[in-house]
């Protein structure tokens, strides 16, 4: 689903030139829940956002779904990006302005979905989050872990194919971290490909496979033992 | 409720306390710094604002100072006179009759003065030496002149300049043609003997200042009256010849309401009613009112009108306004962005006192720099105004009144609009700002109130502006029912000779003129389309011959010979146009159409042959015109009598080939070498009709001009203020358009989100302006007789650009935001 060889980014401001990214590869197939782990400022959400088609790489090559996207347009990428990948932040980013039930309608609305099967959808997964009895509250009006189970329920409501989660438990406590990593699992047996950064070794073991990074390099991969 | 009180002045205390704290200012000035953009758009928005204020304070300061000059203005009025037919009132001129002030000083003890002026009609060419020029404007005054008012006078004597008979004060500016620049004078123009029209002398007793610009009289020379009972015959027992206009002195202490009581029975005494319901009345009206209130008949000079000054007033107050409503919302703003900042500094102790002072020190700093830059900007702009308005005006910053209104100014502009974000911020609960809650979501309904009405303000103004230029085209395309183009226009000369050497004398200098093939008709007359009014007479006591006393009618008209018609191309409906051929055609008249009903006439062709008692004398109707529009189509149709008899002619009007491929130097130096063989002692004046006539648009032209400007402005600033807020509203809502950007917004669709709000309250504005300004325009339309019906589309066109501009200016800001990287936004949290 995703591979990438060589990729490069590089960042610059007036006087410095950061290599963010540093002859990057790595592969992600179709179902797999892989996490990233490093040290601050090695390049981890570079990776992420890149991968997930928000930023372009400075070079390399990046195959997306069988698309080389690297050189694509903003256009092009906001395509792909809207229809396959769902996002969730270590901030929510949900907007202050919408009500909970207005944040995870956005994506459809954005991939034209019609107005009655988005309310659908947009009840459904409020369902799944159980975070039904608040659909018209606001952000403000919520705990970090409700509003982080909004973020998952709008990342996930048009279904993408791959779910980017940058440091998801980061700004919540073991218990609301522990349910957003059980939804996480859940997700991915249900066939999405997850690819989540996160600081915590007891997090990164939910999934799969582990790639460590460090100064903007992949250093190892590794398997992670599946015990239950 | 009692609580509140103490506790908010002190907090104003100790605001004004900190003003004065050089640490204030410093921290003012970082801030200021660090929010560039909207800092200029306060300075800048509100020095523009301030200036076009200063603009309009000084235009209306020059029309409410009209006749101040005179010591004593706020005793004399102007006597008008009222005249009714048949019981019903026919007009109100602002001249009066001449025995009418002798009759006021004899009955009533309260008048102390009085003076009259007559204008001199027709040709006045003055020559001293070998100096001749034809010059205007000249009246006869009183020798009581100087009892009433005070035109300042250089040399002479107050009290007996204006006694004898044959004497003349002049103004510097005519003395210094024939004497030379003042400065060089060696002795003194007084003493110094004038020829008048190749016929009389005029010596000179005094010399004037030139008339100052704001006053409602305008002359430059004042011929002793007695000189006008010498050469114009007596009008002092005739209490219908109203040439005469009439101030009155009171004496101090007059109630002037009391004395305007005593006026009717005066008027029954004196206006004696020949024949029943044909009666006059004398009217009081302050010198003061004048400029701007009155618009009489026979007015000396167009004067001001009151409500275009009202109204520009309006204006300038708005437009200060709206530049400190940028201020408001901007600051307002700015402050939500600082909430945390606010936050921090409140935990760690500062009280609200602190704050407001900061607040306002950053709003005393902005508005001191936009007056000093207002200043800057009236001061060069200063020359461009003057042409605008078409008046020299006296810099507002001449004189004490600048020491007191600058500092009202900031003194206002820091409390208006430093203190309402001030108070703003300083309330902000700490606990939630720091949390990085908004304060009171969904407000900011005053802030979108005063972006409303800024564009209401400015819609409104650009469809007035819109009206008005619509109203001078529709004027100046409207068939005036005359030729008005290719007419070249000779001013007649002064003659002593009688009417048929004159008219010998025209006769040959018409046929010289026919030998120039660019010239098609030629024609002569008294009055010309467009030129002064009181060229055009008005005589009384006209009715058909076959009818009573009780029809006389007045009727306006003036003499012409048989080119006239010609040249003008004036239709004729019924009957012929004058002939020279016809000796008895000197006593013919032709109507224009809407003189027939007047005279109960039924129409053209029944008028033709009827015979006209035209004031004691048969005159027989030979001809019926077409109505034309002697005067701007402000005015209706006059119905009038053209004569024939006399040759006391002012214009020579020749009518040019329409296709002639001469140039018009050319053709006039043709014209001006046959003009000084047959008129040697005559200076040569010309000038062409329609340049003339469309200078009657001129005041009009004007206010659509300033308005035009104002209106630019207006909307200008209100964009400044929107392109602020919107820059803001980007700010705020950066994380928003990251995080629906990463959801798929397309650039579009961000950007038709960012401006809509304002889109929406550009559309209120519009809404609310609309009917506003329709009423507004309509109600100016009314002062004219032909007049334009505003149509939809002013409003749809109006509300067309005002939305696109806004929404440019919008785009300008979230265009930008829209195409920023997202991840720059998300990660700022
Ligand atoms: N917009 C940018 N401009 C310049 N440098 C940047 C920019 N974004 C990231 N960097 C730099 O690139 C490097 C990698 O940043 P990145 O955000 O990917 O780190 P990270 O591994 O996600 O760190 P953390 O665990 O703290 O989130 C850092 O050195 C950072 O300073
Ligand atoms: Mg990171």
């Amino acid at each position: 689903m995703i591979k990438t060889k060589g990729l490069v980014k590089v960042y610059r401001t007036d006087e410095v030139e950061t290599t963010a990214l540093n002859e990057v590869d790595v592969e992600i197939k179709q179902g797999e829940f892989v996490s990233i782990m490093g040290p601050s400022g090695c390049g981890k959400s570079t990776l992420l956002n890149i991968l997930g088609l928000i930023d372009n790489p400075s070079g390399g090559e990046y195959h997306f779904l069988d698309h080389e996207v690297s050189n694509y347009s903003e256009r092009q990428r906001s395509n792909l990006r809207k229809n396959n990948i769902g996002f969730i932040f270590q901030s929510f980013n949900l907007i202050d302005e919408l009500t909970v039930f207005e944040n995870v309608e956005l994506p459809l609305i954005y991939t034209k979905v019609g107005s009655k099967e988005r309310k659908e959808r947009v009840d459904e997964v409020l369902e799944k989050m159980n975070m039904m009895h608040r659909r018209n509250h606001f952000p403000q009006q919520l705990s970090g872990g409700q509003q982080q189970r909004v973020a998952v329920a709008r990342a996930i409501v048009n279904n993408p194919k791959l779910i980017l989660a940058d440091e998801p438990t980061g700004n919540l406590d073991s218990s609301n971290g522990d349910d957003v990593m059980k939804t996480l699992v859940h997700l991915n047996q249900e066939g999405a490909t997850i690819l989540m950064v996160t600081h915590s070794q007891y997090c990164a073991e939910f999934g799969n496979r582990i790639i460590r990074m460090l100064d903007g390099q992949v250093v190892t991969e590794n398997v992670v033992q599946q015990y239950l | 409720m009692s609580r509140v009180l103490p506790d908010y002045t002190g907090h104003l205390i100790h605001a004004i306390q900190h003003i004065m704290l050089k640490n204030n200012l410093k921290l003012a000035i970082r801030h200021l710094q660090n929010s560039k953009t909207s800092t200029l758009i306060n300075v800048f928005g509100l020095a523009l604002g301030l200036a076009a204020a200063f603009f309009i304070w000084q235009y209306i300061r020059m029309e409410n100072s009209y006749d101040q000059f005179h010591d004593k203005a706020d005793r004399i009025y102007r006597m008008t006179l009222k005249f009714y037919g048949q019981g019903r009132l026919e007009g109100h001129d602002a001249m009066n009759v001449a025995p009418l002030g002798p009759a006021l000083a004899e009955d009533f003890p309260e008048v102390e003065s009085y003076v009259r002026f007559t204008p001199e009609y027709g040709r006045t060419v003055f020559k001293y030496g070998d100096q001749q020029y034809e010059e205007e404007k000249m009246y006869y005054a009183d020798s009581t002149l100087f009892e009433v008012f005070d035109f300042p006078l250089i040399e002479g004597d107050r009290k007996t300049c204006l006694t004898r008979p044959f004497t003349t004060l002049l103004t510097e500016s005519v003395a210094e043609r024939y004497f030379g620049p003042r400065a060089s004078w060696t002795e003194s123009p007084v003493g110094k003997v004038i020829r008048v029209n190749n016929r009389g002398d005029l010596e000179v007793t005094g010399i004037l200042e030139d008339v100052p610009e704001n006053s409602h009289l305008k002359f430059n020379m004042l011929v002793s009256f007695n000189t006008f009972l010498v050469t114009n015959g007596d009008p002092t027992q005739q209490w219908g010849w109203n040439d005469f206009f009439t101030f009155v002195l009171l004496r101090e202490n007059v109630d002037p309401a009391a004395f305007a009581a005593k006026l009717p029975d005066f008027n029954k005494k004196r206006f004696v009613e020949k024949t029943e319901g044909f009666y006059s009345e004398a009217v009081m009206q302050p010198l003061l009112d004048i400029h701007l209130n009155s618009k009489l008949g026979y007015e000396a000079e167009p004067n001001g009108d009151g409500n275009t000054v009202y109204f520009l007033f309006l204006i300038g107050i708005v437009v200060v306004i709206v530049a400190w409503v940028n201020y408001i919302n901007l600051a307002t703003a700015r402050a939500e962005e600082r909430a945390r900042e606010v936050g921090v500094r409140k935990v760690i102790g500062a009280n609200q006192g602190t704050l407001v002072a900061q607040f306002l020190t950053e709003a005393f700093l902005v508005n001191l720099v936009a007056i000093l830059l207002a200043v800057c900007l009236v001061q060069l702009g200063q020359p461009a105004m003057d042409t605008l308005v078409g008046k020299t005006m006296p810099s507002i910053f001449a004189g004490p009144t600048v020491w007191w209104l600058l500092p009202t100014l900031l003194l206002a502009g820091t409390v208006l609009s430093g203190l309402y974000p001030a108070f703003f911020l300083a309330t902000f609960s700490p606990a939630k700002t720091l949390k990085g809650e908004k304060q009171r979501r969904g407000k900011g309904v005053l802030r979108k109130g005063l972006v409303t009405f800024q564009y209401a303000v400015s819609v409104a103004l650009i469809i007035g502006t819109v009206v008005i230029f619509l109203q001078l085209r529709y004027m100046k395309n409207q068939d005036l029912g005359f030729a008005l183009d290719q007419q070249l226009i000779i001013n007649a000369p002064t003659s002593l000779d009688s009417d048929s050497v004159y008219r010998a004398h025209y006769q040959s200098f018409k046929m010289a003129l026919n030998n120039i093939p660019e010239i098609e008709q030629i024609g002569a007359s008294s009055a010309i389309p467009g030129k002064k009014y009181l060229d055009i007479d008005a005589h009384g006591g006209i009715r058909m011959m076959s009818a009573d006393k009780e029809k006389n009618v007045t009727f306006k008209g003036f003499v012409m010979d048989e080119g006239f018609l010609e040249v003008f191309g004036m239709e004729l409906l019924a009957g012929r146009n004058f002939s020279d051929e016809m000796s008895t055609d000197k006593d013919a008249i032709i109507l224009t159409e809407s003189a027939l009903p007047m005279l109960e006439l039924e129409d053209p062709e029944s008028a033709i042959g009827k015979t006209v008692n035209y004031q004691g004398s048969p005159r027989s109707i030979v001809g019926v015109v077409a109505d034309y529009h002697h005067r701007s189509l402000q005015h209706a149709y006059e119905p009038m009598i053209l004569r024939n008899s006399g040759s006391n002619y002012l214009y020579f009007s020749l009518g040019l080939a329409a296709d002639n491929a001469t140039e018009v130097s050319t053709l006039i130096g043709k014209v001006e070498q046959t003009w000084s063989r047959f008129f040697p002692n005559n200076p040569f004046n010309y000038f062409f009709l329609d340049d003339h006539f469309n200078e009657q648009y001129i005041a009009d032209q004007r206010l659509g001009n300033i308005i035009a400007i104002f209106s630019s402005l207006a909307i200008l600033i209100a964009c400044l203020g929107l392109f602020g807020l919107a820059s803001y509203m980007v700010t705020v809502r950066t994380k928003e358009i990251g995080i629906r950007k990463v959801l798929g917004a397309s650039t579009a669709g961000l950007v038709g989100l960012l401006s809509r709000d304002f889109l929406l309250l550009v559309g209120i504005a519009i809404l609310i302006a609309s009917p506003l300004a329709w009423w507004l325009m309509d109600t100016w339309l009314e002062n004219f007789a032909y007049r334009i019906h505003i149509q939809w589309w002013v409003f749809a066109l109006t509300g067309l650009v005002a939305l696109s501009i806004a929404f440019f200016t919008v785009s300008l800001q979230s265009v930008k935001a829209a195409l920023a990287n997202p991840i720059d936004s998300l990660k700022s949290e």
